[in-house]
């Protein structure tokens, strides 16, 4: 078995302390450091997110192979010519005020890090301004997710989205909201760009958003 | 239904942990809140239990064993509710099992159309005269999210139950002030809040955040409701492997420090405090991401958390069952539901919530409830057990018909059949009267009887003058309402 072929069923299996000297291994076996990228590390997380969403898998298992995935990524990462391996987007995320129940906004942030986004976590209980100026302060973002899980938090959604509208900054990113208590009607009548019930379609829900932005 | 028959509130049989496997569940959880602590989100609290004792980092909060134990003795054994009349209605202490509906549920099966939709005003309304009807659901706890009102829905569940319903109840409420808006209510319907603490009405429904955060509205409710003198419960919702261990023992160790740091701060706010102890344990379904509300793990460890409550901490406890994960009222949600009602009513568990409970939580179903009255029904009947008085025996009854007779025309059999379960839900007919009937399904035979009560059920209301009253506290809530959300 070649040494990138092993490093692939490694970050598979999410054997975490085996990925580093894979890695080097792999380099060492004269691939260059962007086959290793994608063959050896993003592949495998690739084919497990397609398992998980299909349901042939738990989310730990995808969870802990995106661990073993990172590990790689660091080795491989400084031996790249810039830009060759860019993020699949930029997102901040965060849980809005007065909500305390973050986990499935927690979930949707370790599904799009495994999907290749790189999320900024503003955590939970946050304040329009404060998701105003995480904004401001990422030239690059692409992406706004919110989360709520009460009927009374949910409007602080609409209150962030208008906080965000007054600063002038509602077309640099585009906003997609998910909790309990949401739906798409509620999506579109905040103004928001889209609405996702669960983690895994929130993954597709940012890519589609990607591809709008890109356009 | 019999209405004449004894109602019956406690059985036993049922337990999950051994004595000695509580005291370490007890000792584990003492680490715990001893070396990982919670974080208090709130300043006043903080200071409370700095002065009892504990030691305060910042948010961060340790409780060391002895402050534990100390409000742990300091808080009742028991609490009683009275109906909204101020009639005795519920004893919550020892294996005294009382069921009722919830909570807050987002979405509604429509029984009229079956669509998955929206709560509304109206379903709000609707629910509180189903559950009202039910004879075996024993209190009213908040169903439906009223979508037309996003800032006071709490409020206005609240309103439906008190205006349409006299069974005691269980309350949700969004953060301190809505807290006091539903006491200002159940206070007009008692004549004042003295009364209202001499004869409580409801439990207040509080949670923290698992992993280990009180969160500031939760503190300030429990405060509160602990200063007022009523009855405060404080249950934790930890997902195995989620937001708490993976296993059943570890999540259960969790969610009891978790549940005993509400309780300690209840104390320390005022010793003596009415408070139920328990917690909602449920794994998360590793694949749809969902919790799973009925499964056995969730079964197993809420309810060996009610046992804890009740043999090692002797407090009143908290319960969950008649829920399902199940998208409607189907064969899923009837075989979840029953084994939790059963299992939650022989373990002993107090204040046993949630019946109706569809989709994890987010959608009500009436049919549910409907059928899950029933299966309450039988379990109280359960509960009876075989009667070994003297009659019961029926020797003479046996002396009497002897081989080959029949026991049809006896006495005794005209006088106690009576004793005998029977419910107007489940068909008992033979194949061609069933038939004959329409042929139904006991989900179809709910579905009629749930559109039934909406639409020919008399509504259980309030005297006319302190509805007004009601109406009037909820117009200026509405009106408040308004000013925040232009």
């Amino acid at each position: 078995m070649s040494k990138l072929t092993e490093l692939a069923a490694c970050v598979e299996a999410g054997n975490v302390n085996e990925v580093v000297g894979l890695t080097q291994a792999a380099l060492d076996e004269g691939n260059a450091p962007l086959d290793v990228l994608n063959g050896g590390l993003v592949e495998p997380i690739n084919v497990l997110g397609e398992k998980f969403r299909l349901g042939q898998i738990y989310v730990p298992e995808l969870l802990v192979a995106s661990k073993a995935m990172k590990k790689g990524v660091e080795i491989v990462k400084p031996l790249l010519v810039s830009g060759a391996a860019d993020a699949a987007g930029k997102a901040i995320f965060a849980t809005v005020a007065g909500d305390m129940h973050d986990i499935g906004k927690n979930l949707v942030v370790l599904l799009l890090e495994s999907a290749g986004f790189e999320v900024i976590d503003l955590g939970m209980d946050v304040e329009p301004e404060d998701i105003v100026e995480a904004i401001q302060e990422n030239e690059d973002v692409d992406i706004l997710g919110m989360s709520a899980m009460l009927t009374t938090t949910m409007y602080a959604m609409q209150d962030t989205i208008e906080a965000i509208e007054e600063a002038g900054l509602r077309d640099k990113v585009k906003i997609m909201i998910g909790g309990a208590p949401v739906n798409q009607v509620f999506a579109d009548q905040i103004g928001a760009d889209g609405y996702s019930a669960n983690a895994p379609l929130a993954v597709e829900l940012a890519k589609k958003l990607m591809q709008e932005k890109n356009k | 239904m019999n209405v004449n028959m004894r109602p019956s509130f406690r059985g036993q049989g049922v337990s999950f942990l051994t004595r000695e496997e509580m005291e370490q569940i007890h000792s584990c959880t003492l680490d715990i809140l001893n070396d990982v602590g919670l974080e208090v989100q709130h300043k006043e609290a903080r200071e409370k239990l700095k002065e009892a004792g504990c030691r305060v980092e910042k948010k961060r909060v340790y409780f060391p064993p002895t402050i534990v134990e100390w409000a742990i003795n300091a808080a009742p054994s028991r609490i009683l509710l009275y109906d909204r009349d101020g009639n005795f209605s519920m004893d919550v202490s020892g294996r005294n099992a009382y069921y009722g509906v919830g909570s807050a549920e987002p979405n509604i099966i429509d029984p009229f159309t079956g669509e998955n939709r929206l709560c509304n005003e109206e379903d709000n309304k609707n629910c509180v005269k189903v559950a009202d009807a039910m004879p075996y659901i024993d209190y009213m706890m908040s169903q439906c999210q009223v979508y037309d009102h996003p800032k006071t829905s709490y409020e206005h569940e609240y309103a439906a139950m008190i205006r349409y319903s006299s069974k005691p109840q269980v309350v949700i409420t969004a953060d301190l002030e809505s807290t006091k808006n539903v006491v200002e209510m159940a206070s007009v319907v008692r004549g004042s809040l003295d009364k209202l603490v001499q004869k409580p009405l409801f439990i207040l429904y509080c949670e923290p955040t698992s992993p280990f955060v009180c969160t500031k509205e939760s503190v300030e409710k429990v405060m509160y409701m602990a200063e007022t003198g009523l009855p405060v419960l404080y249950a934790p919702i930890p997902m195995n492997g989620a937001t708490g261990p993976i296993t059943c023992a570890g999540s259960i160790i969790q969610a009891n420090a978790e549940c005993l740091a509400g309780l300690i701060i209840a104390e320390v706010t005022k010793p003596g405090a009415p408070f139920l102890y328990g917690a909602i344990i449920t794994n998360m379904d590793l694949k749809s991401l969902q919790p799973t509300y009925a499964s056995p793990e969730t079964m197993m460890e809420s309810l060996a958390m009610s046992e804890i409550g009740r043999e090692l901490y002797r407090l009143p406890t908290w319960g969950t069952a008649g829920c399902t994960s199940s998208k409607l009222a189907d064969e899923q949600a009837v075989l979840e539901g029953t084994q939790y009602i059963t299992l939650a009513g022989f373990s002993g568990a107090n204040v046993i919530h949630d019946v109706g409970y569809t989709q994890f939580g987010l959608a009500h179903s009436n049919e549910l409830v409907v059928m899950m009255n029933d299966v309450i029904g039988r379990v109280r009947r359960l509960f009876d057990s075989i009667n070994m008085s003297p009659d019961y025996l029926a020797m003479d009854d046996m002396k009497e018909v002897g081989p080959k007779g029949h026991f049809l025309g006896q006495d005794s059999t005209l006088r106690k059949n009576a004793d005998h379960w029977e419910s107007d839900l489940e068909d008992r007919n033979e194949y061609d009267r069933w038939l004959a009937l329409g042929g139904k399904t006991m989900g179809q035979r709910a579905n009629e009887r749930v559109k039934d009560i909406i639409e020919n059920g008399k509504l259980n209301s309030l005297p006319e003058e302190l509805d007004a009253q009601i109406v009037a506290i909820l117009d200026r809530i509405d009106a408040a309402e308004k000013e925040t959300m232009k």
